[in-house]
């Protein structure tokens, strides 16, 4: 890692050329991953990451450098400042003293020994095979993540975060004669090994397999537009990929968005207000400070069906004009960080999911989503659903596989007629243009009133 | 700094010590209409430490090299229950030199931001993004030994154009990726996007129902990478593959023939060979529809006794698996739709495909056809399928291929009988 003085030497070396911004993002991050598989752990994958990303920026000109090689930086910075031919900046760099976040754990992840992590995957194989014969192959993973920051730029900034990232991932595999299916189960915390006490491992395993169970005997799911209700926790993914992907200032400052200079207008149903917060204790997608520095904070992105914020990182709050929301992120040095998502959620309405199902005649109760993605420029969007239901005369009936939700993100906020008040939080991995970072999505059970379906089952019309 | 961690190695009873050494160099620009988006350059090395300790392997990637990685090695060997006895495989020799660099990008910069001029043509364009990069790949293995070292260039360009009608959008990408320092037509390319996005602007729908239809090489492509798996010993051993069971059966339409081409120096995913050292080499792994091999790392191979087949990327992988071109050309192969949709866009295969049960529902865009004609465009419908439905009802190949990803390609595949669902 540079030192104060070399960071300063480096930062004033960057404005040399006349940028008006200069950061310098150092990262020592040890990534684990123990698998077990066939009774056995088969494997852990480590990886130790250590290395630093250089920033310059002019207005909304950015020129961004990473390297492993202490001794490649000043050619890294050299690469970088051909970008820029300006009369320099005036201005001496000099550091203040370094802020120090860190996460409050209880049991780091070096103080839970290998024993008992290796006792909790054995425990969790055994809970599994005993719940049904038909499990053929169980795997897990134990994923651990101690990330290292330290943060200086131009503007006197100087800082530290140590962060600590726990996750179990359990993926049951179930076979009948030829028919294979699986599902998984994986909470994530911003904690240690204590992350262990929030929750049931017994309950959450045989759970998963009931999952994969119920799949094994549903039948493929219809297909065409009807109402939907979705249910709470890993459900919000779909205002995570309909909505406020759409929300980053990525695109929102280039205009690219669906979105774009709607700020003040109504974009949703009066039922959907919708927050990132990037503060709530311990959660997967929780940060003390961002990837530029700046504290997390809560953000209303749409209240009550109006559009209220953006996510904005600093470079296009220069753009936009309007102030950085602590949303500038990256997976590692090797990103140049840019307006993401922390802990987005749809805040819990007052509806009762009993009357959602009694006001369907058919549609499709998508209680378990999995990934998806987003199509900014037009907002279309397309995930799976691991697990759902038919609704039929205002019941929930057969278990059916396969389904896709489909549409535009403008469209489905529109839609959103009833939200019930069973607000859960569900851990996920977000990819972007900034690399892979953990976010929570989270939402109460919500009734759309027409959403297209994928399926490989007969068409119905609704 | 090597023969050190060697010695020490040795010293503390760490068998078939071996050092990957991979270092990349990258330059990236992305353009948004007239100006610079992204100027982004890196110089990354890491290392992928292999040992035996205790008759446990033990793998590591690490950015930093040095002595404390003999102990991180002896310390991970505890987490492992699968014994692996140390005998050592003998590596061929394989040294491969090229001189590549990275180009002085001012001239691809110019040309990027002279795109924007095809708005004088083309009125209706919103907005233009393009991406340029070049990436160099140096990788070294260092055993007790051996050295081996491979090298490889990946020159890519892609554009995305949004153009724009009445307030309603459209959005088409298209991307082109060569493994020299020849020259991409980007013009051509951009211009191909433009009239692929005019033409989804003027969409109508497509009636839900079963079609002939067309997956172009790029979308083919894309769904095979979710397949690679179907494949791997590692899951067909855990009993997690559609294709348990199944070797030297046939499991597809007699017209598929997928191989893997790993040590063709002119495809995307050239690899000379695998993370273990094995040389990779071209084989058919289903051959006229039957299954003809898995494919094996170290620990696969020893439970079935079989040879290793390079394909230990860390885990159980492929370099340029293809299916083998046709003979008919792209355009025949729409003059033998009557009735039929080309799909040459899909989006979210991650959440779409499912490649425990091989069930594909995916968001597509193409064009209508009929009469062997493509009639107009059509977009957000869905592709439903399974994958061994559609390797079974492949009609007909075409005889062009083109490479996107490293891991898998296919040429434009006519299927019947397959559902669309809108």
């Amino acid at each position: 890692m540079l030192n104060k003085n070399e960071l300063e030497k480096y930062l004033q070396k960057c404005l040399s050329t006349g940028a008006d911004f200069a950061e310098i993002f150092q990262e020592e991050s040890i990534n684990k991953n123990i698998a077990l598989s066939d009774k056995k752990v088969q494997n852990i994958h480590s990886n130790f990451i250590k290395g630093i990303g250089i920033r310059i920026c002019l207005k909304d000109k950015t020129a961004y450098g990473c390297t492993n090689n202490i001794n490649n930086i000043d050619n890294i910075i050299s690469r970088l400042l051909s970008n820029f031919s300006n009369t320099p900046i005036n201005k001496d760099i000099i550091l203040p003293e370094k802020t120090i976040y860190k996460d409050d754990i209880n049991i780091p992840h070096n103080n839970y020994s290998v024993t008992d992590k290796k006792n909790l995957l054995y425990t969790i194989d055994k809970i599994a095979r005993k719940e049904s014969d038909k499990v053929n192959q169980v795997e897990i993973n134990l994923i651990e993540k101690d990330q290292k920051i330290i943060i200086a730029n131009t503007n006197n900034l100087y800082i530290e975060d140590n962060r600590t990232l726990t996750r179990l991932v359990i993926t049951a595999f179930v076979k009948e004669n030829d028919k294979i299916e699986k599902a998984y189960i994986a909470p994530g915390f911003k904690k240690g090994y204590e992350f262990l006490d929030d929750i049931n491992i017994e309950e959450l395993t045989k759970e998963t397999v009931h999952y994969a169970l119920e799949k094994l005997n549903a039948k493929e799911c219809p297909s065409g537009e009807m109402p939907v209700i979705i249910g709470n926790g890993f459900g919000g993914v779909i205002f995570h990929e309909a909505c406020v992907h759409s929300l980053e200032a990525t695109s929102v400052a280039k205009g690219s968005s669906v979105f774009s200079n709607m700020l003040g207008k109504t974009i949703a149903s009066s039922k959907v207000t919708i927050a990132d917060d990037g503060t709530l204790k311990h959660e997967w997608g929780s940060l003390n400070i961002d990837d530029e520095g700046a504290p997390t904070r809560r953000n209303i992105l749409i209240k009550e069906g109006v559009l209220t914020s953006y996510l904005i990182d600093y470079i296009n709050s220069r753009i936009m004009k309007s102030p950085p929301t602590s949303s500038g992120r990256r997976e590692s040095y090797k990103y140049s960080p840019t307006s993401r998502m922390t802990n987005t959620f749809l805040l819990k309405g007052k509806d009762k999911i009993e009357d959602m199902i009694s006001s369907i005649k058919y549609g499709l109760y998508a209680k378990n989503l999995g990934g998806g993605s987003v199509n900014t420029s037009t907002g279309d969007f397309n995930f799976a659903v691991n697990e759902a239901y038919l609704i039929e005369d205002g019941q929930i009936t057969t278990p059916v596989k396969g389904a896709s939700l489909i549409g535009t993100g403008s469209e489905i906020l529109k839609r959103v007629s009833m939200v019930s008040d069973d607000l859960e939080l569900g851990a996920g991995m977000c990819g972007s243009i900034s690399g892979n970072i953990p976010v929570t999505v989270g939402q109460p059970t919500i009734k759309v009133d027409k959403i297209l379906v994928g399926g490989k089952g007969e068409k119905v019309n609704v | 700094m090597y023969k050190e961690l060697f010695n020490n190695a040795k010293q503390n009873d760490l068998h078939n010590f071996q050092i990957m050494e991979i270092t990349t160099e990258e330059l990236d620009i992305e353009i948004f209409n007239n100006q610079i988006d992204k100027f982004e350059t890196s110089d990354i090395t890491k290392y992928i430490v292999s040992a035996n300790y205790n008759n446990k392997d033990v793998r590591i990637i690490t950015e930093e090299l040095n002595n404390d990685i003999i102990n991180l090695i002896k310390e991970q060997s505890e987490y492992i229950d699968i014994e692996t006895s140390n005998d050592r495989i003998a590596l061929e020799d394989i040294k491969e030199t090229n001189t590549y660099k990275i180009n002085n990008p001012s001239k691809i910069i110019e040309r990027m931001l002279n795109l924007i001029t095809l708005k004088n043509k083309y009125p209706n364009i919103k907005e233009i993004k393009s991406y340029y990069t070049e990436l160099i790949t140096k990788r070294k293995i260092i055993t007790i030994e051996n050295e081996l070292y491979d090298i490889k260039k990946e020159t890519s360009f892609s554009t995305e154009v949004t153009v724009t009608e009445n307030n309603n959008n459209s959005t088409s990408y298209k991307s082109k990726i060569i493994t020299d320092d020849s020259d991409i037509n980007i013009e051509e390319l951009t211009e191909e996007t433009i009239i692929n996005a005019t033409d989804k602007l003027h969409y109508k729908e497509i009636t839900n129902g079963t079609y002939k239809v067309i997956l172009t090489s790029e979308v083919m492509g894309s769904i095979l990478r979710y397949f690679i798996d179907l494949f791997s010993a590692d899951k067909i051993q855990k009993d997690t593959s559609l294709l348990v069971g199944k070797q030297k059966k046939k499991v597809f339409s007699n017209k598929i023939t997928i191989v893997e081409d790993p040590n063709n120096t002119k495809l995307l995913g050239k690899r000379l060979f695998d993370n273990t050292g094995k040389k990779t080499y071209y084989k058919e792994i289903v051959k006229n529809g039957l299954f003809i091999q898995p494919l094996y790392d170290s620990k696969t191979a020893k439970i079935d006794n079989a040879e290793l087949t390079g394909n230990d990327y860390g885990e159980i992988s492929v370099r340029n698996m293809y299916i083998l071109p046709g003979s008919t050309t792209k355009e025949e192969l729409i003059t033998k739709v009557d009735k039929g949709i080309l799909i040459d866009s899909v989006g979210g295969l991650h959440s779409g495909i499912n490649p425990i049960n091989g069930n594909i529902s995916i968001q597509s865009e193409g064009y209508y056809i009929e009469n062997g004609k493509k009639k107009y465009a059509s977009k957000l419908f869905i592709l439903v399928t399974n994958i061994m439905e559609l390797l079974n009802n492949v009609i007909d190949i075409s005889n062009n291929i083109e490479f996107y990803y490293q891991d898998t390609a296919s040429p434009d595949l006519l299927l019947d009988n397959i559902k669309i669902s809108k």
